[in-house]
């Protein structure tokens, strides 16, 4: 497994002086955060979901937090990584997504409709993986999408979402074999 | 090794936890194996198609003002410091959260009577179901119209709930959608486990006593 992708900087290097302006209490700094992170967040937080409608909610509620909690960003780490790790919580601890989750399946249409609202063109095989992502049980897409596709380790998938690293595990396995056989219809 | 077995270790092996004896022991099934190697080849590409995934997808509105209005709001409200709800009244929230908790308890055990007439049908689909008179199919369709029924009556006051309570009955569901995710995983590998199946069911079952439940106590309120 690569290094996590979230620990890729995706700013320049006047990115740690828009951080401190922002802290500062400059909101157009904070702005200038915002459209340099939006497509990195509100990619996971689509991903995790697999809704439209509240990867939207989920990338503003992240945002309003990383403001929030600004202050309490020492720079010990990037701040994408921070805001990653932010977004990330905001997800699987969001109130909102329980009264939908009772009864949410995303059905093949749900996921068909996310494809082609957001996969621009790229080959087949990748918007396939999207769509069977999609499809995928709640808490084995988010292991997939932490492990796989982000690059987290077990060890911090369970302590995010408050499991075990066996579970973590296990659920990645349910995902993989899930998708293959998805993918191999 | 067969090939249940040798495709049981694929992930651990893929991921390099397998120890060096078992690795050995499925790298000489796989040699003599094509399906197996086949589907090994599926998982690895599919775990490189995963982490070559674009990591930015933009979305199609600009969500900055929302951000921005609900930061400029929450700026106005902390220079007025009002004190909120959640700083009084704690110990009238515990017994509520405390009242919720054994009447969750009480509605997992004992069948509720008063029954809508959605909830009454779905009974009706359970003993057809526990006679084979019903198919899964059939019967998840209509456990899905209950739910979504009952979870629209609950989403309309479901802000008069206490959050305490509101977090103990949000446990409970999580344990029962879990039990009902595992079934549904489960049932995809074995689609013609009877048992699997009525484990399914009645998480079903579980999960609409509690919404009901939910959607009595609202109405009380």
């Amino acid at each position: 497994m690569s290094k996590k992708k979230a620990d890729k900087p995706v700013s320049g290097p006047s990115g740690n002086l828009t951080v401190q302006r922002a802290q500062d209490g400059d909101l157009g700094a904070f702005e200038e955060l915002y459209r340099t992170h939006m497509d990195r967040v509100f990619a996971l937080c689509l991903r995790l979901t697999a809704s439209e409608e509240r990867a939207q909610q989920l990338t503003q509620d992240t945002f309003v937090l990383a403001w929030e909690k600004l202050s309490s960003f020492r720079g010990e780490a990037a701040f994408a990584t921070w805001l990653h790790r932010l977004a990330v919580n905001t997800v699987l601890q969001d109130k909102r997504a329980r009264r939908r989750r009772r009864e949410r399946i995303v059905s093949a249409e749900d996921a068909s409709l996310i494809v082609e609202a957001y996969v621009v063109p790229t080959p087949e095989d990748r918007i396939d993986l999207e769509r069977a992502i999609a499809q995928l049980p709640r808490r084995a897409r988010t292991v997939f999408v932490l492990h796989d596709v982000e690059g987290y380790r077990h060890e911090e998938i369970a302590e995010m979402m408050k499991t075990s690293i066996g579970t973590s595990k296990a659920q990645l396995h349910r995902a993989r074999n899930l998708l293959r056989k998805m993918l191999a219809r | 090794m067969n090939c249940t077995d040798a495709q049981n270790l694929f992930n651990r092996y893929m991921d390099g936890e397998l120890g060096s004896k078992k690795s050995t022991i499925l790298e000489e099934h796989l040699e003599a194996c094509p399906a197996c190697r086949e589907s090994l080849g599926q998982l690895r590409t599919l775990v490189e198609q995963a982490e070559r995934m674009p990591m930015m997808i933009s979305p199609r509105r600009d969500l900055w003002p929302g951000i921005r209005n609900r930061i400029e709001e929450g700026m106005a409200k902390s220079t007025t410091k009002e004190v909120g709800i959640g700083q009084i009244g704690w110990p009238v929230r515990s017994l509520i959260a405390a009242a919720a908790a054994i009447l969750i308890i009480t509605a997992s055990v004992v069948t509720v009577r008063l029954f809508s007439d959605g909830f009454d049908s779905l009974e009706r689909f359970y003993a057809g179901w526990n006679q084979g008179l019903v198919t899964l199919a059939a019967m998840e369709k209509q456990y899905l119209g209950v739910t979504k029924d009952l979870i629209y009556s609950i989403g309309e006051c479901e802000d008069n709930l206490p959050e305490s309570a509101r977090e103990i009955i949000e446990h409970h569901l999580e344990i029962i959608e879990s039990a009902i995710e595992d079934s549904r995983i489960a049932l995809i590998e074995n689609p013609s486990d009877t048992k699997l199946q009525s484990m399914l069911s009645t998480t079903y079952r579980q999960k609409v006593e509690l919404l009901h439940w939910t959607a009595q106590l609202l109405t009380q309120l």
